[in-house]
């Protein structure tokens, strides 16, 4: 029954007499820490047009897809702007630019406002906004929206002009925005015939090393959704029983000694949307809405509070936490967690979230670029999706398309310009996670945190190795038989 | 902790005994660990031991923690001690395995209630440490000073909200103040209403005539108050100016009585509004009724004195008196007579404000939110908490929320502060005989005015602020907003009107000008009340209003 590595499962079932072993106190492995989120904190500038994210997008990637196209195509390749094409006379060459989507069934504010103009003008504003939601149609195999049709169409453009891109590059597997290098030649009457493309990829190899060979894990969970999942308080609680070293055998508790950090990656106190008619502005009924928010933050601080006792704790906000909603989302306030801002082990950070612990760069979001591109193509698989950023260098290629963000001007801050070691989303529906290996070496772990109000499970990753493994936590329900049975 | 000795060890088993036999609870390591203040692994192995001596009395659950068998991670379940080997099967590798609870019940058909258990008495002992076998080296525990640093962006983000939402508040006091006049009014109407309308004919048109009835009552105060000036001409200054205000603000005043008190004591410098109205919800219950009271009173003093000093001065003001005696006269010889009293008590009261605001009649009449003295709003407070129930009563709901001072407070406290208003304490009880008649008026009057505060818009336009309830309140009243702006005004320069007056009350002049200006305003008001009752009828209608405004603000 006792595998060989462990020789303690037993001791803690003895008697707790004379010379007990067993009260071994353990020290909490420390480790570096270096927030590197800073540009996702952003100045609140709404006085300008969307469209300078594009131009800073494709400025700052286009070096670096250039050095890709020239060792992909070789360095005597001819790389032209738009404009540029007729002069080519249909010569193969090479064109960078921004992917732009076009997709018939895409949600259009304008098109809403326009039917919305035609079809209720009589009607008051709830359910005008009741019906807006379900003008759109989309397949049933699908829960969430989904966007994507066959008549869907890909263009690039640059800085000047824009241009139909007919051939190789699937136009389902790439979304708007999404920066790239296509090879091929114009055709004539506006399109271009694409012979081959390439993304970004990843950045140069960057040599992080590590700082111990002491093994340091950092533990990642996501989708608590507090507010309507009360089965998970008891999972809940033995995960951090866990973390702080209360339960299992003294091997157990050495090993859970090591874990240095825990990245809470969203949607702590919902998961979901509140599916209610959407409620008009009222006094009195925002403050009823409200009181569960507040008492599930409280059961959040609750079990928060038990964790930055012994370790430092990351907690990013969700698509439908009670933060900002635009990408990069901001902290969560220290003030809604008075408990667990008395520690300095608390750590409200961004979402987008990026740092470096003891030598590694982790980077990852909550879930909503990936559930974002989800919706608009064909790519079901999260870890592929995942992956695809990582290629493509930017971590949410849709904004500010179809996922909203603030409208910078400077700087794009979701352009990966250092390729990270861990690489996780939060809030996806199961555990996946890959071992991505670049083309010069580099090793990138892929992690698809799964909801623990669904899976009940937490997602370990050790630094060292970037072994990844989920841990469940849960009770042994006899079945309804056994129970009958017992009861007679 | 350490080393257990045989003699601790079977107290504590003794002890466990008692808890799971006894009491039959469930007892779980780590309560254990709390309780006894013992290493959570010790807690584990004196369960186990608890459970072998105890094998056919009681059950267990375990826990087991492992690698699972299909090769995708680990994982900890708590299990009964029926399922053990059961689960032991899925597993690969078992890393830990202990005794998680003992209890006398046989079948827990549902294991999660053992979280129930340890949160029930984990807030029963909050101070209780858990001994875990894991702990921190380094601090953990941030600085004073940096959670103080953390709590303080919150407070600026407090505080910006405040403000944006004091300036409702003292709008809805003005417009209590205001209520309390238009009370008057049509209390004074059912008797005097015609002389009133004549009076104030300038501004009153048909529709104005109840509210100019209610002004009118206001007029008639003041001349009590002329008669009692002698007291306080300071305060008589600042209650003509307040009046006047309360006028043209009048709904917002019959909104939020207790507010404009406090904010008229802090009228003296128009930016103190603010800190006067956050400072007032509080009070404002208990002094909104005295206060008013006080103020009407002070009002009318000042009026009476205005009028007295410069009936000549303009003929808005010597009408006004004239409405004021004919009414007087009209309602009833002990009214003038009341007057004359009042006077005579104003002049050797005006040093004892309280006394006045004391006389249970003489408070309900003089409760004029508008015009409460500042010394009298404090006296006030103590009358009024003293007259009737049904004061008390309206004061309490506008102190607990706007929406309710809005509507009935409002009003009465307009009707009595405008009736009573100034020194008549003697003529309140009269009078409040025969105006009980004439108060379901005042009542219907008051709804509209509440109504009117629902609509402001101009608070958030003026301010700049976002929507906070109160400001939905008064946009739902969107006619309202205007002239919400436009007593703003007013009240700032009756402000300092009313604060140079003070300093100069002597100068007749300057007082007179108010007036005028508040009976302006008056009309004004209840001209635009109708609509917004019209906007009230139709929840929805002002809903989307509101909406839109939030996002023209944006």
């Amino acid at each position: 029954m006792i595998p060989e590595s462990v020789n303690s499962v037993g001791n803690l079932l003895t008697v707790p007499i004379n010379g007990n072993q067993s009260e071994t106190v353990y020290s909490r492995s420390e480790c570096s820490y270096t927030n590197l989120s800073e540009r996702f904190k952003h100045e609140a500038d709404f006085t300008r047009q969307f469209a300078h994210i594009y131009a800073v997008r494709l400025d700052k990637m286009r070096n670096i897809i250039l050095k890709k196209a020239h060792k992909k195509w070789g360095a005597d390749v001819k790389v032209r702007k738009l404009f540029e094409l007729a002069e080519e006379e249909s010569r193969k060459c090479v064109v960078i630019g921004t992917l732009f989507k076009h997709q018939v069934l895409k949600p259009s504010i304008l098109k809403e406002i326009s039917e919305e103009n035609l079809s209720s003008t009589n009607l008051n504003n709830s359910v005008q906004l009741y019906s807006l939601g379900k003008n759109i149609s989309w397949p049933h195999s699908h829960q969430e929206p989904w966007y994507v049709d066959d008549t869907d169409e890909l263009i690039l453009e640059d800085e000047l002009q824009r241009i139909r891109l007919i051939g190789k590059l699937d136009v389902h597997s790439v979304v708007t925005g999404v920066v790239c290098a296509v090879f091929g030649h114009e055709e004539g009457d506006g399109k271009f015939i694409v012979d081959d493309y390439c993304w970004a990829g990843l950045s140069e190899r960057i040599s992080r090393p590590l700082e111990t060979n002491e093994e340091r894990f950092v533990v990642f969970l996501s989708g608590l959704d507090l507010a309507n999942s009360g089965d998970i308080l008891l999972p809940l609680q033995l995960l951090v029983d866990w973390i702080g070293g209360f339960l299992g055998g003294t091997e157990e508790q050495e090993h859970q000694a090591h874990v240095v950090r825990v990245i809470i990656a969203g949607n702590s106190i919902r998961g979901c949307a509140d599916h209610k008619v959407p409620e008009l502005l009222n006094s009195y009924k925002t403050c009823d809405k409200d009181t569960t928010s507040v008492e599930t933050i409280k059961l959040l601080d609750d079990f928060i509070v038990q964790l930055t006792k012994s370790v430092d704790v990351d907690l990013m906000p969700g698509e439908f936490d009670p933060a900002s909603h635009m990408m990069p989302q901001q902290p969560l306030h220290y003030c809604m967690f008075p408990q667990a801002s008395l520690y300095k082990t608390f750590h409200g950070v961004t979402n987008p979230y990026e740092c470096e612990i003891g030598g590694r760069r982790i980077l990852g979001t909550s879930g909503q670029p990936i559930d974002d591109i989800a919706k608009f193509s064909k790519t079901s698989d999260p870890l592929n999706m995942l992956q695809n950023t990582l290629e493509w260098a930017h971590l949410a290629p849709t904004c500010p398309d179809t996922l909203s963000t603030y409208p910078y001007h400077k700087e794009d801050p979701f352009v990966i310009s250092e390729y990270p070691d861990i690489y996780f989303a939060g809030n996806q529906p199961e555990y996946q996670t890959k071992l991505y290996e670049g083309p010069g070496g580099e090793r990138i772990r892929l992690v698809c945190i799964p909801a623990f109000s669904k899976t009940h499970s937490c997602v370990v990753v050790n630094l060292n190795t970037l072994e990844c493994y989920p841990m469940n936590f849960g009770t042994y329900n006899p079945t309804e038989g056994e129970l009958r049975y017992l009861r007679k | 902790m350490g080393t257990m000795n045989s003699d601790a060890y079977k107290m504590f088993l003794q002890n466990i005994e008692e808890y799971v036999l006894d009491e039959e609870q469930i007892v779980t390591y780590k309560w254990l660990s709390k309780n006894f203040d013992i290493h959570v692994n010790t807690a584990k192995q004196l369960l186990y031991s608890f459970a072998s001596e105890n094998k056919d009395k009681v059950h267990l659950t375990y826990l087991i923690c492992g690698l699972l068998k299909n090769g995708i991670g680990g994982s900890v379940k708590i299990v009964r001690e029926e399922d053990v080997n059961k689960i032991k099967s899925e597993f690969k590798r078992i890393t830990s395995e202990h005794v998680y609870s003992v209890q006398k019940a046989k079948i827990l058909s549902d294991l999660n209630i053992l979280y129930t258990v340890d949160v029930k008495r984990d807030t029963e002992k909050d101070d209780v440490k858990q001994i875990s076998s894991i702990k921190c080296d380094y601090p953990v525990l941030r600085p004073l000073e940096e959670v103080a640093i953390l709590k303080r962006k919150t407070q600026s983000a407090a505080v910006d909200t405040n403000e944006k939402k004091w300036p409702v508040t003292k709008k809805p006091n003005i417009s209590s103040t205001s209520k309390g006049t238009e009370d008057k009014k049509q209390i004074q109407e059912a008797s005097v209403s015609k002389t009133v309308t004549a009076c104030n004919g300038e501004n009153n048109t048909n529709k104005k005539e109840q509210k100019k009835g209610g002004i009118a009552a206001m007029f008639a105060a003041q001349n009590t108050k002329i008669k009692q000036p002698n007291d306080s001409i300071k305060s008589k200054t600042t209650e003509a100016k307040k009046p006047k205000l309360e006028n043209g603000i009048s709904a917002f005043f019959s909104r939020q009585v207790e507010k404009p008190l406090k904010t008229v004591p802090k009228n003296d410098s128009g930016v103190s509004s603010q800190s006067d109205s956050q400072d007032s919800p509080k009070k404002m219950e208990i002094d909104s009724e005295n206060t008013a009271d006080s103020n009407t009173e002070v009002v009318k003093d000042k009026k009476l004195k205005n009028r007295k000093n410069s009936n000549e001065n303009s003929n808005t003001e010597i009408v006004q008196d004239k409405k004021l005696k004919n009414r007087k006269d009209s309602n009833e010889n002990s009214n003038t007579e009341v007057v004359k009293d009042k006077k005579l008590e104003n002049r050797k009261d005006s040093n004892e404000k309280s006394n006045a605001l004391k006389k249970p009649k003489n408070i309900k009449q003089k409760v004029s939110e508008k015009k409460v003295g500042r010394g009298k709003t404090k006296k006030a407070s103590i009358d009024e908490e003293v007259p009737s129930a049904k004061k008390r009563k309206r004061i309490v709901v506008f102190s607990d929320s706007e929406d309710s001072e809005d509507d009935g407070n409002k009003e009465e406290e307009e009707d009595e502060g405008v009736c009573y208003s100034p020194a008549p304490q003697p003529q309140e009880p009269d009078s409040d005989d025969d105006v009980i008649p004439p108060t379901p008026d005042a009542s219907m009057k008051k709804g509209r005015k509440r109504i009117r505060k629902l609509v402001d818009k101009t608070y958030m336009g003026e301010d700049g602020y976002m929507l906070t309830r109160k400001e939905y309140v008064f946009e739902s009243c969107t006619e309202s907003e205007a002239e919400e702006e436009k007593e703003k005004e007013n009240k700032s320069k009756d402000d300092s009107e009313q604060t140079k007056i003070e300093k100069v009350s002597s100068n007749v002049d300057t007082k007179e000008p108010p007036a005028k200006k508040n009976t302006k305003e008056s009309s004004k008001n209840d001209t635009k009340e109708p609509p917004s009752k019209k906007k009230k009828v139709s929840p929805q209608i002002t809903k989307q209003a509101s909406i839109m405004n939030f996002f023209k603000k944006k």
